[in-house]
């Protein structure tokens, strides 16, 4: 944890309500998302029980499962739940735009629109993937068939849950992970963990302070858990009647305790289905940040190839990962980790300063420029009638010693196509180590040195604007100059020692007929 | 007046009541916070931890599932069934172990009795015919263990034993949570393997008290649990050195855990019995001030297992302990006992002592990076 | 003015979450008025739907109730023919997964635990031990164990048998339960000359044995084949059978020796716990 957050957290703490983390939004929000609530039974390894899952605040659909140890009744569940998923991943699937990318450059195709699975937190995130595992090999045909919605079911949901590992990216997020980025309680993080409990915090009821009103959130009788463990106690109340659904004498009889376990479920799932909409609305309250489109369009794109992965082959994710698509995820992963934390920093100023604190990034003010200087080109010095290089100046006055030394490459998040080269660091004076507490002097300055985005200009003037204004506050950071990753080879050139190069996974028998019981 | 005996001290802390049994579970949780003299207290007293928060109204928020409960029984009973007829296979198939291999014998109850202590009897018998060559037992179904736990003698129930592999005895662990692809939940796999070397320690023991080598019990165990999505066991042979060093350590520890009565009032009582109207004898506020008079150690992961937890929790936020707020936030405040005095540094109401005048500077820089740039209340 | 029906769900559903909230609080008179406020507001909702509450609780699946005409079976007679199919003492739940999967429908286990004792208790009130077994034509009775000659736990055995099928040795649970597996295996077949297909249940009871068995079974997703089960019982049987016979010999031996044929049918823990039945 960094310090900011444990200022954050102590301000929370006394103050008795959640501190702003960012100044921000960091994840897309679809319009709309489609949120997902399951609960799963105790002590099973993936026997769904409930769910409540829609696309409308206002309209929630219920699932249930009446005998969650039957076979048959959950793979109706995830009928179920394909028939209300499946219309709204085809419903993205209607307009797309042309892009470039690649190398070399090419024209390429993405829809639009994406599917985003909303789910109240980590567990839910553990469940789709365990839902998605159970329901991906299973065959349409034969003994064992089940409807052909389900391996499609299974395949989307395991997508999602593999997009899901991806901090960047808004395929499918936890509710209690997008809050408590954006904000910071006087609790710790296993008490966060808590929907009901989280969201008290942030947002409290009139005259109670979100510790009073969190405390009251953990309360079962007044919350029950956000799934997908239920509350013990309610599973007393479950189980008396899952037996006397088996035993009841008669249709009716078995209808009407059929009613009564689907409204007990319900009295379970309501509460966390506003919650969820309350999370979105908050979050959706909070402006988003400038790289959140760009990773929503990747998102897109890549929903846009799994589409058409499902529409040619169709094949399922395999059990088990191959080494090289291992290795080449892992990769994929440290670069995505990488660049989405120093995309938020440069977001978001309240993120950067994380960055100010530990040495990666200073903020001054413009107090000097040299808006036309041209340098010569070449160390040697010759002149030979060749044009200079056009480099203009700025100079930046810093209260502490900006922790970025001569001659380092930054960016500045405010004016990210500019590099810029710190030249100089000069100490003002008036601050030496005697005077430790009494604050920092008359301060430091730093000449930067700019080189591109002036409007593709190659000599002075610059455009107006482009170059930082006397005056201005600016933040220099050594981030967001990513290293691309080490080439992993293609599928094709998987060495030997990593498997050779993958077979496409067809399910087998025993997928298929996997029991679930 | 002669010293009390601490057995006896537990035992009138707790008051009628019969004792609670001290069970690898508890045994393995003191290991997960061991600094808490209140939990090792209550645990060697025997007290019902559940019912004495509830007392001093802070009722535990947990508890167990009947399905998880039918579930575990259920996947045990198949275990067992015909002549624990999977767990044979298991071992033939996983573990090599040869067919002419068949011999069980079954310590759930011993003709007709099951008291722990017969049980016990029974089972050290068994082992040290086993272990002189007289018998041969492929399979030791719910052998019943001893282990001495701070002067209580804790009766201990490991699934099964067997000492067929490579000559060595195995604890078994049956557990119903599932190894998916392989792969089982890591924190429930972790607490099986808390709770068998906990089995493993006591197995020693036992060994020990027929004169036998305590070499021959293996520092490994066979976790079962069933396979994907189905009823299929999956077996696999767990490594559990570390596990052991640990728990040895904090059994170690906790034999002293009567010492740690001596802090408590001469009037200090557990006592949760309830007189001949249904009232409790003690009443909340005599039994606040017990539990208030052992020392905790409180931190957030004491939510997901201890019956005391919010009980303690009240009483670090009270006290402002950082620790309540995570190890994050503890490990960011070296030398600062209270989130009041941290933010005190911050704000500048309180002077640093030198030994802070450290991470005083850093915290005053971090809230003032904080204010500028855009920080705040929700 | 009565309840609607769904006035009175809509109140059940809030019992309900009165009664989890006593117990968190452990308040046991407010759980004891909440419990019985639900168990009123359930017979009155019974009333409504117009059905009698829970009719038959235990029964195991409404669709496979035992025919009327298998209800005349007594429990006993039922467990018997399961009971002679096995061949060995076993558990209840095996016999009434047995009589599911070959004769008709599940039995009630706890009943089923039941009835030893029952038998038990018909034979003592027969008095002279003599007499025991003229008087019926068979009893439900124990196995017993080869150390203390006590009723092994949890296992049903037939009075017909002789001792040395009724006593278990260390090797006794795996040697039975082969005989289980071959003796099924050889119904299973005779079934299928027969002409008769396999239930479902009873294909599914033959897999278990067959997946637990060295070579009884080629792939785990196959149809169990009763002549494969057969041969790899005999195999392993084979390697077992020296030592698992004389210690069933010996044990029968003592056992005729030491014990009255009360005891040999009910074994010699067994006089105390039917003392404390009757006490009780």
């Amino acid at each position: 944890m960094s310090l900011l957050r444990t200022v954050a957290t102590l301000r929370a703490a006394a103050l008795g309500r959640a501190e702003r983390l960012t100044t921000v939004r960091h994840q897309q929000l679809a319009d709309p998302p489609f949120v997902f609530i399951p609960l799963a039974l105790a002590g099973e390894a993936c026997a769904p029980l409930a769910a409540m899952a829609g696309t409308d605040a206002g309209h929630p659909v219920l699932l249930t499962v009446e005998q969650p140890r039957d076979r048959t009744r959950r793979f109706r569940f995830a009928e179920q739940l394909a028939d209300l998923l499946l219309p709204y991943v085809d419903e993205c699937r209607g307009d797309s735009e042309t892009y470039e990318a690649g190398r070399p450059k090419e024209s390429r195709e993405r829809f639009t629109r994406a599917p985003q699975i909303l789910v109240p937190n980590q567990g839910g995130i553990a469940f789709t993937r365990l839902l998605g595992r159970s329901t991906r090999l299973r065959r349409t045909d034969g003994p064992y068939a089940v409807a052909p919605s389900v391996p499609t079911l299974g395949k989307w949901l395991t997508w999602a849950a593999d997009q899901a590992d991806f901090p960047g990216s808004s395929t499918l997020l936890s509710m209690t992970r997008m809050l408590g980025d954006h904000w910071a309680t006087g609790q710790s993080s296993t008490e966060d963990a808590h929907l009901a409990a989280l969201l008290a915090w942030i947002d409290p009821p009139p005259g109670m302070t979100g510790a009073q009103a969190a405390r009251l959130a953990e309360d079962p009788a007044r919350h029950p858990p956000a799934g997908p463990a239920t509350d013990p106690l309610f599973d007393r109340t479950l189980s008396e009647l899952v037996t006397a659904y088996g035993t009841a004498a008669g249709d009716r009889a078995r209808a009407a305790t059929g009613r009564a376990i689907e409204a007990e479920l319900r009295t379970q799932l309501a509460p966390t289905w506003d919650l969820m909409w309350r999370g979105i609305e908050l979050l959706r309250a909070l402006p988003p940040g400038g790289h959140v489109e760009e990773r929503w369009a990747l998102d897109r794109a890549l929903f846009t190839g799994y589409a058409s992965h499902l529409d040619e082959s169709g094949l399922p994710q395999p059990r088990r990962d191959h080494a090289a698509g291992a290795a080449r995820r892992l990769a994929r992963l440290e670069d995505a980790v990488a660049r989405y934390e120093s995309q938020r920093a440069f977001d978001d100023p309240l993120v950067m300063a994380e960055y100010e604190l530990s040495g990666e990034a200073f903020t001054g003010t413009v107090t000097a420029r040299e808006p036309d200087r041209v340098i010569e080109s070449g160390g040697g010095g010759g002149r030979g009638g060749k044009a200079g290089l056009f480099r203009p100046l700025v100079t930046l006055r810093t209260e502490q010693r900006p922790p970025i030394g001569e001659g380092e490459t930054v960016l500045s998040p405010d004016r990210p196509g500019q590099k810029a080269e710190i030249l100089t660091i000069r100490d003002l004076g008036g601050s030496d180590s005697s005077d430790s507490d009494g604050g920092a002097g008359n301060g430091f300055e730093a000449d930067i040195q700019l080189s591109g985005g002036f409007g593709g200009k190659r000599k002075p003037p610059a455009p107006p604007g482009s170059i930082p204004e006397i005056g201005e506050q600016l933040c220099y950071t050594t981030l967001g100059q990513y290293v691309a990753s080490a080439q992993l080879p293609d599928d094709a050139d998987t060495p030997w020692t990593h498997g050779g190069p993958p077979q496409p996974y067809e399910p087998t028998h025993e997928d298929a007929e996997e029991t679930w019981e | 007046m002669l010293p009390q005996q601490p057995e006896d001290r537990l035992a009138r802390l707790r008051g009628p009541a019969s004792p609670e049994p001290y069970t690898a579970r508890k045994i393995t949780a003191l290991t997960a916070n061991p600094a808490c003299a209140r939990r090792a207290v209550l645990d060697a007293a025997g007290v019902d931890k559940a019912l004495l928060a509830t007392r001093i109204g802070f009722e535990p928020r947990f508890g167990q599932s009947p399905f998880a409960l039918t579930r575990g029984q259920a996947f045990e009973t198949l275990v067992a069934w015909g002549g624990y007829a999977e767990l044979v296979s298991l071992l033939r198939t996983e573990l090599a172990v040869p067919v002419t291999e068949a011999a069980v014998a079954d310590l759930t109850e011993v003709a007709g009795n099951s008291a722990p202590a017969v049980r016990a009897r029974e089972t050290q018998r068994l082992l040290e015919r086993i272990a002189a060559g007289d018998e041969d037992r492929l399979i030791l179904g719910h052998p019943m263990l001893t282990l001495d736990v701070a002067g209580r003698t804790a009766f201990l129930e490991p699934d099964a034993l067997t000492h067929r592999i490579g000559g060595r005895f195995y604890a078994v662990e049956i557990r119903s949570f599932p190894a998916i692809d392989g792969q089982a939940d890591p924190a429930r796999t972790a607490e099986a393997v808390k709770q068998a070397a906990v089995h493993v320690i006591a197995l020693r023991q036992a060994f020990h008290r027929a004169g036998l080598p305590p070499e021959a019990v293996a520092d490994e165990f066979l976790l079962i649990c069933p396979k994907d999505f189905s009823n299929r066991p999956y077996g696999r042979l767990l490594d559990l050195r570390q596990e052991l060093d640990a728990v040895e350590f904090q059994l170690g520890r906790l034999r002293r855990a009567a010492d740690l009565t001596e802090t408590l009032p001469a009037d200090a009582s557990f006592d949760l019995a309830e007189d001949s109207a249904g009232s409790p004898v003690r009443d909340a506020g005599e039994l606040d001030a017990s539990v208030g008079a052992l020392e905790a150690a409180y931190s957030p992961s004491c939510l997901s297992f201890c019956e005391m937890s919010r009980y303690c929790r009240q009483e670090a936020e009270t006290a402002g302990e950082p620790a309540r707020l995570g190890s994050g936030v503890r490990n960011d405040l070296p030398g600062i006992g209270s989130t009041r005095t941290a933010l005190g540094l911050i704000d500048g109401t309180v002077e640093p002592e030198p030994e802070q005048a450290e991470i005083a500077e850093l915290l005053r820089t971090a809230a003032r990076l904080r204010d500028l740039r855009g920080g705040g209340a929700a | 003015m009565a309840e609607s029906l769904e006035e009175l769900e809509a109140r059940m559903t809030a019992l309900r979450g009165a009664v989890r909230g006593a117990l968190r609080a452990r308040d046991k008179a407010a759980l004891a008025r909440s419990r019985s406020e639900l168990r009123a507001a359930e017979a009155a909702w019974h009333t409504v739907l117009g059905v009698a509450p829970d009719t038959h609780p235990a029964a195991p699946d409404p669709a496979q109730a035992v025919p009327i005409r298998e209800q005349a079976v007594p429990v006993r007679e039922q467990v018997h023919r399961a009971l002679a199919l096995l061949g060995a003492p076993a558990s209840p739940k095996l016999i009434s997964s047995v009589h599911e999967a070959f004769f008709h429908g599940p039995l009630v286990v706890p009943q089923l635990a039941a009835l030893r004792r029952d038998e038990e208790r018909a034979a003592l009130a027969q008095g002279s031990a003599g007499a025991v077994a003229q008087a019926r034509r068979y009893h439900i009775c124990a196995a017993l164990t080869h150390d203390r000659l006590a009723p092994a736990r949890g296992l049903l055995a037939l009075s017909t048998w002789p001792l040395e099928r009724r006593v278990l040795g260390p090797l006794g649970p795996r040697t039975d339960f082969l005989t289980h597996a071959g003796r099924l295996a050889e119904h299973a077949e005779r079934l299928r000359v027969s002409g008769c297909a396999p239930s479902e249940s009873g294909g599914r009871l033959l897999r278990r044995f067959a997946l637990n068995i060295p070579g009884a079974h080629e792939d785990e997703h196959e149809e169990p084949e009763p002549g494969r089960i057969i041969a790899a019982v005999r195999t392993e049987a084979a390697m077992h059978g020296a030592a698992d016979d004389r210690q069933r010999t010996e044990t029968a031996a003592r056992a005729r020796a030491q014990l009255s044929s009360a005891q040999q049918l009910f074994g010699v823990a067994t006089l105390g716990v039917v003392r404390r039945g009757t006490e009780a």
